[in-house]
């Protein structure tokens, strides 16, 4: 056990492989809700063993374990076996693992958790079609701050603005030129 | 001779059955079964027979016979009054041009409050130097590119203020971003934010609602308004209180206004005089035209108003159904109760809601006989055995209620139905007052709806249930907390879809209620709801058949019928009435029944009193 003044309580979360990718994902859906997470390593059998094993190394006594293929929620005081809700990714592992984090920290704040099947889950960007964005058609873009150029006559799309942005920013940080 | 009889009452919510053997007409009859089951159609109409069946169907099987076995039915008499609600908003907040976003998000970001002009999050890059902005973020941006868009218009220069954002990612932008700004999240229709207007944006904090923009003064401050303009902004304001984040927008030709719907006007036709009350004056001026013009012969409403409808509608509804003229459809009483109901404001952005003024109205017509002899004569040629009417429902129900354990006459009995609150005196000399009023648990359970803007035409009455069970609140996945704030624990854990909401302790287990309110705004409207139905007219009830008309008079009050099996009714009436120094309680039909049965109890003991008298 680590000395009391570095354990800060925290949403444990741990992974059944090596890959934790997915862990982003988890942390923005706790930090919605405005609760610390922290990426623990646990070793287990299965994923509700390891999720399990996360909610007992927590001091808030929630975990989350991933696997390849689910996510699982689980509290320290549930039967090891039966985890408070599991999601099988269906194709859409980000949006699950967002679910399960912002899930995760209704368990400490006491708001009822979100399903997949609510009707108001919160949209996960990467799961928007250009079509289903609003009508909008901005003036072209003049100044010079961007390094691309946009032909002005032409009718730009929102989505694949945000995405030329999102790929500049991303270089101008790997440059460290912000 | 021994033959078998049942007795079947047929009331706005339930039908009721009681069998009992009679031996000898000196010897108390032995009830063998009851049932109760739901009521089929509005009460007193042919398609009241499926229900029937069912409850003699039942209550036979209860007592171990066959239907064919029953020697004779006994039906109550012209159950005298039918009942109908109905509900209208007398206020409606409108905006014609798009100048308010005001909700309360699970979580906005960040906090404080922001002015400036609304600007595409696309637009930012072109905004001068120095410039106050408040970015509009569609859908389609991620909430780390829109940070850092913002972030480096902030490094620019640009003054940016807050945010409205589409999609739920406030907070998310909100902490990406080195100061903190308030943005308001989850605003649907976004794309119609107007652009280059000054707006602001407040987001209150932890734990707390804004504060400028729900004060007319604080808006006009913000976006320097005139005297004459404040006075156009109030039902912004009015609407954004109590919220946790709002957006007002500043467009030229904006406007919103409160329209009062012209109300009209009731006019009540008494026995004593005519009185004609503006709706506008709420229920209270209703109840007091009612008190003067004594006794009701007729209620007409204004053509053309919103009560005028209403009035029509119910007359409408019970010509339908006694196939009466609607002219001589005449309504005998009414109680009218306010509330205030959240309505959605006309032109919102974000479906705000405004909670508007509502006068919700309960009337009673006056039926007759006709209708039970043709049930009569239906449910006979249904099942093969003679059907009669018995005597009156509300001497029958005393009949009946005198089966409860130490009651004896002069008694008073309050029945709390679905769709009427009738009260019943008998005195000594077995001489039986009785009065029904309009406004019972079905009016409580429409109040409840409308309060809390639950939703309708589910399988399950979401009102009806939160009418009849206490709440908790579901605090951890082992453990609730009861609306008394007593806890109770539970082996096993609960369903995780339970976990943080409220829900209803029923026998069947916990219910979670779809709503977002808390234990206590629930608790308060049912009980707000209970009092100035059932109380109310429990009280106008009493006082109508008290020796003198004066509630002191009466010494015990028995409370039956199928709302008198509520939680908490009988402890609110018991302490209501405490005043007048009347003992009240709940009756125990048979030593057995509780509060229901007793009319159906009624109609086989009437029965057999009048034998042996004939």
């Amino acid at each position: 056990m680590a000395p009391f003044a570095q354990e800060r309580p925290c949403i444990h979360v741990a992974f059944l492989d090596d890959d934790d990718s997915l862990y982003r994902w988890v942390q923005i859906g706790a930090e919605e809700e405005g609760v610390p997470c922290k990426l623990v390593s646990e070793r287990a059998d299965d994923v509700v063993a390891l999720a399990y094993a996360a909610s007992k190394s927590s001091r808030f006594n929630i975990g989350i374990g991933i696997s390849t293929s689910e996510v699982v929620l689980h509290e320290m005081h549930m039967p090891p076996e039966q985890p408070v809700v599991a999601f099988k990714f269906s194709g859409k592992a980000d949006f699950f693992c967002r679910l399960m984090g912002a899930n995760a920290a209704r368990m400490i704040i006491r708001k009822p958790l979100r399903f997949e099947d609510d009707p108001s889950p919160f949209e996960n960007e990467t799961t928007m079609q250009a079509s289903e964005l609003p009508a909008y058609t901005p003036p072209p873009l003049q100044q010079a701050t961007k390094t691309e150029t946009e032909s002005p006559t032409l009718t730009i799309d929102p989505a694949q603005v945000a995405k030329i942005v999102a790929v500049v920013i991303q270089k101008l940080q790997e440059r460290g030129l912000q | 001779m021994t033959s078998i009889i049942a007795g079947i009452d047929v009331g706005n919510s339930t039908t009721e059955v009681a069998i009992a053997q009679i031996s000898s007409f000196q010897s108390p009859p032995r009830f063998l079964g009851a049932s109760r089951v739901s009521t089929t159609g509005i009460k007193g109409t042919l398609s009241n027979i499926p229900g029937m069946k069912l409850s003699l169907r039942q209550a036979a099987e209860d007592a171990g016979i066959d239907i064919s076995e029953i020697d004779l039915v006994l039906l109550n008499e012209a159950t005298p009054v039918i009942g109908d609600i109905a509900m209208e908003t007398i206020t409606e907040t409108i905006i014609t041009e798009s100048s308010m976003i005001g909700h309360n998000p699970g979580s906005p970001g960040g906090m404080g409050i922001g002015v400036g002009i609304t600007t595409h999050i696309t637009h930012l890059v072109s905004a001068k130097r120095g410039e106050s902005v408040i970015v509009v973020i569609p859908r389609g941006f991620d909430f780390e590119i829109a940070a850092s868009l913002i972030k480096r218009a902030i490094e620019a220069g640009v003054d940016v203020q807050g945010g409205i954002v589409q999609s739920d990612d406030g907070v998310l932008i909100a902490n990406r971003l080195p100061k903190r700004l308030p943005f308001v999240d989850e605003v649907g229709l976004v794309d119609q934010v107007p652009l280059n207007m000054l707006a602001a944006v407040e987001v209150g904090d932890h734990g707390q609602v804004i504060r400028q923009l729900c004060n007319p003064y604080g808006i006009a401050t913000l976006f320097d308004l005139t005297p004459q303009e404040t006075q156009m902004v109030i039902p912004i304001a009015k609407a954004l209180i109590g919220l946790r984040s709002a957006v007002v927008i500043r467009t030229p030709a904006g406007d919103v206004k409160t329209r009062r719907i012209p109300a009209g006007t009731l006019k009540l036709i008494g026995e004593i005089r005519t009185a004609v009350v503006e709706l506008d004056g709420g229920a209270d001026e209703i109840m007091e035209g009612m008190a003067k013009v004594g006794r009701l012969q007729d209620v007409t409403g204004a053509p053309g108003t919103n009560v005028g409808g209403m009035v029509e509608r119910v007359r409408q509804t019970m010509s339908d159904v006694t196939e009466k003229p609607i002219k001589e459809v005449k309504i005998r009483d009414i109680l009218a109760v306010d509330c205030l109901v959240p309505q959605q404001v006309s032109g919102g952005l974000a479906q705000e809601f405004s909670m508007e003024n509502a006068v919700g109205l309960a009337a009673m017509v006056n039926t007759d006989q006709l209708l039970m002899e043709r049930l009569a004569l239906a449910l006979a040629q249904e099942i093969g055995v003679r059907v009669e009417l018995g005597g009156v429902e509300a001497n029958m129900a005393i009949m009946g209620t005198l089966t409860t354990p130490g009651i004896d006459v002069p008694l008073a009995i309050l029945d709390l139905g679905a769709g009427s609150t009738d009260a019943a005196l008998m005195t000594k000399d077995k001489e039986v007052q009785s009065i029904h009023l309009a406004g019972a648990g079905n009016m409580v359970s429409l109040l409840i709806q409308r309060e809390l803007d639950l939703p309708t035409g589910t399988n399950i009455d979401v009102a009806e249930q939160i009418k009849r069970y206490p709440l908790a609140k579901v605090e951890s996945l082992f453990h609730i907390r009861n609306e008394d704030n007593s806890v109770r624990f539970f082996d096993d854990p609960l369903d995780p879809r339970l976990f943080g909401r409220v829900a209803l302790v029923t026998e069947g287990g916990l219910i979670p209620v779809p709503t977002e309110h808390t234990v206590e705004r629930i608790r308060e409207v049912r009980r707000e709801a209970k009092r100035r139905v059932f109380l109310r007219n429990s009280l106008r009830a009493l006082k109508t058949v008290a020796p003198l008309g004066n509630i002191r008079n009466i010494e015990f009050v028995a409370i039956v019928g199928g709302s008198g099996q509520d939680f908490e009714l009988a402890q609110m009436l018991m302490n209501k009435l405490a005043e007048f120094g009347t003992v009240v309680g709940a009756a125990n039909i048979r030593g057995k029944l509780g509060t229901v049965n007793a009319v159906a109890t009624g109609l086989v003991l009437s029965y057999m009193e009048k034998q042996r008298a004939g």
